[in-house]
């Protein structure tokens, strides 16, 4: 980051506004990662208490939602807007149709709460991020950013839909015993 | 000038101040001697460095006041300096941190042979239970919990049978015995606080929490609920009682079992007093005649009573019944408009009205 | 982007809806000194039952919690959280690394905006049925949101969505707030060249970026098991006669996602003003601030052990018992560094020049009450002594001197100090010592006292103490007399406004510099300064915030951005960053 923490303002060519983007994306993408991590945490801690039952299998329109917003990413990366942008919001359709199709109820049990919990936000942040690409299109350096939040958006969604179906209580015990 | 003046006076007020305090722990009446050792060692340490920053400081402002044609020294600091205080605090952090773990590791380890009772808070009173000639609590279930069965003991539980059921809100222990002291809550966090104990324990619903000490002082003690449990927090009340050995075998002897509570005959106005206890009416309604919150039920049948418009109201049923479902309709004079709505079925209206009218 | 030339700006896109940093700063200090008020009146309302209880009819236990809960958060998150870093950080930051403005400006303005409407959700509170929440500012369930707690139906939900709203106010804030500060400081400005508010407001923003989320996790998930009747914090409950339909969930779980935001919050507070309690120190005492160094590190170590403390609040909740030595250690090893900051600030005092202007004042005030304040920490921080000290007044005491006045000694040195830059006038210094004087020998006053009632054993969040056998009457005479105080100092804080308000217009004309002071943002072309803040070039750094105690020469002081010496006729490439020459 050498080059960019001396700026030098009013010097003609030098954007420091991408730099700056770029900082401010990463910085964000930090909080979000905390946010969904202390999700994880109290998913955790929900799950040592004695009334915990573990989710059914997972609704096959997640694989197909993991699938589309991969694809999603790769469109952004090779900067195919129009791409993005649709695969996108498929993937948020495809949220939705699990959601339905999960049919859990969701206050009969703390794991149906956490799933509904954990993946609207997620869906959530989607959604933002699409909004901000819609004003970030027309710039190259922009579209790059893009990529790099979707990407962001991919692993944590992997990270979620791993924890909500394949974090179990003796998985837990197992790591934690490992300690 | 005068903020060095002011400082020393604040060191002055407050070592004064701490010496002639009327406010200060209440007589121990436990065992932990060693917390308020910790406390003492605390305040020796950290009053020492409070005397001498302000001092410091005070002299500062004084010698190096502003004055014409001299200027700071251009010194910027010295890391031997810095490292020398960051040791010598560490050693005052450790002379307070060191006694206070080794007290903590004695607090979190009660004796095996620690006599036991339950304390069951509920808003806004307490319930007491001790085991029987057992030795051992029936266990619970939230299931269970209702107005005859405060406890949710598990019927069906043999050991829990011959439990005994504290009347009232006074506990007696025995002198010099090790008590451990099992805590759960029906509804909301609670905290059961004897000053002079010094040790205590939030309850949490969900859960079974505990403490323990050895009374060492015959006396009747306050308890306080000391976690915020509503509107009521701060008024409810409970006494525990410290006994020699006959007179805790004489008290022990009076409190009747759980077995006994479910075969109760139906004393008059029974249904509505278990009621007007788990409904928490008892918090705020006395029936003895002693202010509370709200107006007291003895007597009240048959009263005329003033509301806050000025008009007078006969207590009767169709009152009573108002008051009970609609608490807001009419509030009598003097007192606040705080009683939650609840609703209660037409057969536990009638046996709530039932009892207070015999009041 | 030049700013040489004028761009036309309407009354609206200036002063409403501005994207400059300065007006967005007094757009926050404004509304933060607002609801700071209702604040403080609401504190006034509750010492008045406290001192006189029963006398004040309208105030019976339901409003007397409500007050509580709302004085608390008013003041923890919506003025002092609000004030050091939308105010102070977005006024100060800019100028102070020599920047033109945030480097995110809309999106700073939107942040303003946000906050704003989470002010206006919180004051709705005392409008919608059942009144505001009377929970306590921690909001703990399962009281929070069941019979028996006032404002249990519309007041929690209130409340929690205005946090909601606030936490992305603070979000949006806080994104600028760190990338200017990596990304738009000006040439030679090194991060060991920034003064320490500006250390002390980035770190505490750090903090805010990873600690706000925590209170955005238990906030939401209250408002399911509210809205939804999900049990994520909500066990077996039996309430009010009732049996409820929640089962399994854990009221600790909720503490502890609270207080792994709640503890951070307080050194989100505490380090800017640590880092303005700096700066106001070496200017007035014409002296470098004693070991630069260590004092920055001592805000970062700060900043990163105050996320390890957290269950020091949650040591009588039930927890298990082996996490008390683990939290009892971390706590009191938090003590160090803090100490050393706090020995600095005594030792820049040694051998200065002191001014006792009313910033330095307020500084010395700072010292001496934050030290008491930090102290009682240690108390309560040591397992074993908090358990008979938990939740009674030693507690109140305690956070008050640390949180409510220290701080804000801070903000009103800071206030002081910067408000000819502001205003480009000098305030009343006659009303402003005055001021002092009141405000500090009160808060004395009224908390040192208080600690006592807690070591005697009165718990907090009681609406009335009558018939307790073991509180001597003389205790409710000590809460009269803190009553009385308290009401003479919270009004004499009118002096403060009305000082301000008048000199921002009358006050003498103040020049730029007043204060001969060597950072940055006092060597703008204009007083106060012009949009763009620089002119047509942005300054250049040549050495550290604090070179003061200069023997030699006509002034005692070397600016951040005056041209060394040697730099006329330096060699070709040669650099104002550290090291001098040649490499860039």
């Amino acid at each position: 980051m050498r080059s960019s923490l001396y700026l030098v303002p009013d010097q003609a060519g030098v954007d420091p506004g991408v730099a700056n983007r770029r900082t401010g994306l990463w910085v964000f993408m930090g909080v979000v990662a905390m946010l969904f991590f202390l999700f994880s945490c109290a998913y955790v801690m929900r799950m040592g208490l004695p009334d915990w039952r573990p989710l059914p299998r997972a609704p096959w329109q997640l694989w197909l939602s993991t699938a589309l917003l991969a694809a999603a990413g790769v469109a952004w990366r090779r900067a195919v807007v129009g791409w993005g942008c649709v695969l996108s919001l498929a993937f948020l359709a495809s949220q939705l149709w699990a959601w339905r199709a999960a049919d859990f109820a969701l206050d009969a049990n703390p794991a149906n709460s956490f799933f509904y919990l954990i993946t609207g936000l997620h869906a959530l942040h989607v959604a933002g991020g699409l909004m901000v690409a819609v004003g970030a299109r027309r710039s190259q350096a922009g579209i790059q950013l893009c990529a790099r939040y979707w990407h962001f958006m991919l692993a944590l969604w992997l990270a979620m839909f791993g924890l909500l179906f394949w974090v179990t209580p003796r998985f837990v015990q197992i790591v934690c015993d490992a300690f | 000038m005068v903020l060095a003046l002011a400082l020393i006076l604040i060191v002055v007020a407050a070592l004064e101040f701490h010496y002639m305090s009327p406010w200060w722990l209440t007589p121990i009446a436990s065992n932990w001697q060693q917390m308020d050792d910790a406390l003492l060692l605390t305040f020796v340490i950290t009053g020492v460095a409070f005397v001498v920053i302000n001092l410091f400081v005070a002299y500062a402002l004084v010698r190096f006041r502003h004055r014409e044609g001299v200027r700071a020294s251009a010194d910027h600091g010295s890391s031997k300096l810095e490292w020398s205080l960051v040791i010598a605090t560490s050693i005052g952090i450790i002379a307070m941190l060191a006694p206070g773990l080794s007290v903590y590791a004695k607090l979190i380890s009660p004796p095996a042979d620690a006599m036991v009772f339950e304390v069951m808070g509920q808003q806004w009173q307490w319930h007491y239970r001790l085991p029987g000639k057992d030795g051992k609590l029936g266990s619970t279930d939230v299931r269970h919990i209702g107005a005859a069965n405060p406890f949710g003991v598990n019927p069906d539980d043999p050991t829990g049978q011959d439990d005994l059921l504290v009347d009232g809100q006074e506990i007696h222990v025995p002198l010099q015995r090790p008590v451990k002291v099992l805590l759960r809550a029906q509804d909301v966090l609670h905290d059961f606080y004897v000053p002079q104990f010094r040790t205590r324990m939030n309850m949490v619903p969900g859960m079974v929490t505990s403490f323990w000490f050895t009374p060492t002082a015959i006396g009747r003690y306050e308890v306080m609920c000391a976690q915020l449990c509503g509107i009521g927090h701060f008024n409810m009340r409970s006494h525990v009682v410290v006994d020699d050995a006959a007179d805790y075998a004489r008290w022990l002897a009076a409190q009747p079992t759980f077995a006994a509570s479910l075969a109760a005959p139906a004393e008059p106005g029974r249904q509505g007093r278990l009621l007007a206890q788990s409904r928490g009416c008892m918090a705020c309604h006395s029936v003895d005649g002693s202010a509370s919150a709200g107006p007291t039920w003895k007597g009240l049948y048959g009263k005329s009573e003033v509301m806050t418009d000025g008009t007078a109201i006969k207590v009767d049923d169709a009152y009573l019944r108002e008051s009970i479902n609609n608490p807001g309709a009419h509030i009598v004079k003097g007192f606040p408009p705080i009683m939650p709505e609840q609703q209660f079925s037409p057969a536990d209206l009638a046996a709530l009205v039932d009892y207070i009218k015999k009041l | 982007m030049s700013y040489g030339g004028a761009h036309e700006q309407s009354f609206w896109t200036r002063y409403v809806w501005s994207q400059d940093h300065k007006v967005i700063a007094i757009q926050y200090s404004i509304t933060a000194i607002f609801v700071g008020l209702v604040g403080l009146v609401l504190s006034d309302l509750m010492r008045l039952q406290l001192g006189f209880p029963g006398k004040f009819h309208f105030i019976d236990a339901s409003v007397y919690y409500q007050y509580i809960t709302m004085h608390g958060m008013i003041m923890v998150v919506y003025l002092l959280t609000a004030l050091f870093l939308g105010g102070f950080g977005n006024y100060l930051i800019p100028l102070m690394v020599g920047a033109r403005d945030m480097v995110f400006p809309f999106l700073n303005m939107l942040s303003y905006w946000f906050y704003l409407l989470a002010v206006l959700i919180l004051l709705a509170s005392f409008f919608v049925p059942g009144g505001p929440t009377g929970a306590g500012w921690t909001l703990y369930p399962p009281q929070a949101i069941l019979q028996g707690t006032p404002g249990m139906q519309w007041g929690i939900i209130t409340m929690l969505v205005s946090l909601v709203v606030f936490i992305v106010a603070a979000t949006m804030g806080g994104l600028n707030y760190v990338t200017t500060v990596l990304q738009a400081r000006t040439r030679g400005m090194t991060l060991m060249r920034m003064p320490l508010t500006v250390w002390g407001i980035f770190t505490a923003t750090i903090l805010a970026l990873l600690a706000f989320p925590a209170l955005f996790v238990s906030g939401v998930m209250m408002l399911f098991d509210k809205t939804l009747g999900t049990s994520f914090f909500m066990p077996a409950i039996v309430s009010m006669g009732q049996h409820l339909t929640h089962q399994g969930g854990s009221p600790l779980l909720f503490q502890h996602l609270f207080w792994f935001f709640g503890h951070p919050e307080v050194y989100i507070v505490a380090l800017p003003a640590f880092g303005i309690i700096s700066d106001l120190i070496s200017v007035h005492a014409r002296k470098r601030i004693f070991g630069y160094r260590m004092m920055v590190w001592a805000i970062i170590v700060i900043g990163g052990l105050s996320f390890v403390v957290w269950a020091h609040h949650m040591y009588v909740s039930g927890m298990h018992p082996y996490f008390g030595f683990f939290f009892a250690t971390t706590t009191l090893i938090i003590a160090v560094p803090t100490a050393l900051k706090v020995y600095n600030w005594t030792l820049t005092l040694w051998r200065g020049d002191i001014h006792l202007t009313v910033p330095m004042l307020f500084a010395v005030g700072f010292i001496s009450t934050f030290v008491i304040g930090g102290l009682t920490g240690l108390f309560l921080g040591n397992v074993s002594v908090d358990i008979p000290l938990s939740n009674t007044y030693f507690v109140v005491a305690h956070f008050h001197m640390v949180m409510g006045v220290s701080p804000v000694l801070a903000v009103f040195g800071g206030i002081y100090h910067w408000f000819p830059k502001v205003s480009g006038r000098m305030y009343d210094r006659l009303l402003g010592r005055l001021h002092f004087w009141i405000t500090f020998l009160g808060a004395y006053l009224i908390f040192f006292p208080m600690h006592y009632l807690g070591i005697l054993g009165m718990p907090r969040r009681y609406y009335a103490y009558d018939n307790y056998a073991f509180i001597p009457p003389s205790a409710q005479s000590l809460n009269e007399f803190i009553t009385i105080v308290a009401l003479f100092v919270g009004a004499t804080q009118l002096l403060f406004l009305l000082n301000l308000a008048w000199s921002s217009f009358r006050g003498e004309l103040a020049g730029g510099n007043p204060w001969d002071a060597a950072s940055l943002e006092w060597f703008t072309p204009h007083t106060p300064p012009g949009h763009g803040n620089w002119g047509e070039e942005t300054p250049v750094v040549y050495r550290g915030a604090y070179e003061y105690g200069i023997q030699d020469g006509d002034s005692d002081y070397l600016p951040q951005n005056s041209p060394p010496e040697q730099a006329r006729g330096a060699p070709a490439g040669w650099s104002p960053l550290p090291g001098g020459g040649g490499k860039s």
